[in-house]
């Protein structure tokens, strides 16, 4: 061994265009081998109903203090159209809200509201 | 009323192991680093001591001296061991072919892990294929093998091996029957990477002349494609990767290596096509132990170690981490290979 010599280095890339992102020293010396896998960790969170109505207006959705919707799916948050908000707008024309998409099919926000995290990232 | 609903959590985070412990980073690296002085491998084992399961985030790692193979969770709670002789090098079966793009809840675990387990015969370092269940209970053996240094799995639960001393790979089917082999001439294999969809795919092997070689893989067998040559002038190739996702248009090679004071990474499509590369990067640590990528993370990880360079020996043709050991001239075949066929051709 080389004694506290930190000798290794890992280099984080962007798969898509092989950017440099960073790079981190481990607190070791004389590695062998890297593996990458998930968290064994959990998210614990709470289902219930609240005496309140919460509408979203003109594509913002209410910031709500301490609260943690952490567990979404981007195709379900669609504040532009006032269908039924379960189903995604795919068809021209379906929309019945104020916004009227009647040639063309509301875009799905790129930016998540704030309170929410994207949890699968891949299609 | 409440309902509290226990979910798992999909990110995921790079393991770095060592003789002397274990380091855990997040995927972004900016926070949760953890230092586990008790997962440790050996300075004897290669960089295939470890492999990550990739639904539940289960590791198994090798430890060469003390003779066992563990399966920890992420936090390094240790799930299941295995006395074994001297392992050197495993790989995960893992529950689908390809990388599934949402995880259930709860998340799959492993099929078992492929294990070369190296052991004295007489006065004759040789070794043998271990396959154990995902509990590391031993389901089947082949033995005996000359110079294993890295094995995969094959969709069947079979698997393919590289050897160094005789220089060929080799596909073992679930019933440990050799299907074939392919040997190189003046070369050996030094990494396997295949990225498996359903039965065909294409198995990718790093040799020791700084190519990587593409096999057609089928159920039955695999053939020489193409070979690639990846390398910048004054480096070396270190490791290689692939995506293994359902979509073949989105299985991609990443080949890394670097010269004395600088590193490069490149990208190829399945068919060799170059698609993107940074070269020249300022990587004080220029020489490339292992890439990694998995499931949901946008990112491909490199470990370096600037120790290792100068035992690597600049524009010499041996390495520290892939060096050659002495072995037998004893046959490498499987207990049960009366069907086998072999194939042997200089490498284009």
């Amino acid at each position: 061994m080389n004694g506290d010599k930190m000798t290794v280095k890992i280099y984080e890339f962007l798969k898509s265009d092989l950017t440099l992102v960073t790079s981190m020293v481990a607190n070791m010396a004389n590695s062998v081998s890297m593996s990458i896998s998930h968290y064994a960790g959990s998210v614990k969170s709470a289902q219930a109903t609240i005496p309140y109505v919460i509408e979203g207006v003109d594509k913002h959705v209410p910031y709500i203090e301490e609260a943690d919707f952490c567990i979404v799916t981007r195709k379900k948050i669609d504040l532009t159209a006032t269908g039924v908000n379960e189903k995604t707008i795919k068809d021209v024309g379906a929309d019945i809200g104020k916004y009227g998409y009647v040639d063309s099919v509301p875009a799905i926000p790129s930016d998540l509201p704030p309170g929410f995290q994207e949890v699968y990232k891949n299609e | 009323m409440a309902i509290i609903t226990d979910r798992y959590d999909p990110k995921q985070g790079v393991t770095v192991i060592s003789g002397t412990g274990s380091q855990r980073f997040t995927e972004n690296m900016d926070y949760f680093s953890q230092v586990f002085a008790s997962v440790y491998s050996s300075d004897l084992n290669n960089k295939f001591a470890i492999d990550s399961c990739w639904e539940s985030g289960n590791i198994y790692y090798a430890n060469y001296d003390e003779g066992y193979v563990k399966k920890i969770c992420f936090d390094g709670t240790v799930l299941a061991s295995l006395a074994l002789t001297n392992p050197l090098a495993l790989s995960i079966f893992q529950y689908s072919d390809s990388m599934r793009t949402v995880i259930p809840d709860p998340p799959q675990d492993d099929r078992g892990c492929w294990i070369i387990d190296e052991y004295m015969d007489g006065f004759t370092k040789v070794a043998r294929l271990v396959f154990t269940d995902h509990n590391l209970n031993i389901v089947k053996t082949i033995d005996p093998l000359t110079n294993p240094i890295c094995v995969i799995p094959a969709y069947d639960g079979g698997c393919y091996v590289a050897d160094q001393t005789l220089q060929s790979i080799s596909r073992y089917s679930s019933s440990s029957v050799l299907l074939g082999t392919y040997t190189f001439l003046g070369i050996y294999p030094k990494e396997l990477a295949l990225d498996l969809s359903n039965v065909t795919g294409n198995l990718w092997v790093l040799c020791s002349d700084d190519k990587v070689y593409n096999f057609s893989v089928t159920n039955t067998g695999f053939t020489l494609r193409f070979s690639i040559s990846p390398i910048v002038f004054g480096s070396h190739v270190g490791a290689i990767d692939v995506d293994r996702n359902s979509t073949l248009s989105q299985q991609y090679l990443y080949v890394t290596g670097g010269s004395r004071d600088s590193g490069w990474i490149k990208k190829y499509d399945k068919d060799g096509g170059l698609i993107t590369s940074q070269t020249g990067l300022a990587m004080p640590f220029p020489y490339v132990l292992k890439a990694v990528q998995g499931y949901g993370s946008d990112r491909v990880y490199v470990l370096a170690d600037f120790t290792k360079w100068d035992n690597y020996g600049y524009d010499s043709s041996s390495s520290s981490s892939t060096e050659i050991r002495s072995s037998s001239s004893s046959n490498s075949s499987s207990s049960s290979n009366s069907s086998s066929s072999s194939s042997s051709s200089s490498p284009p």
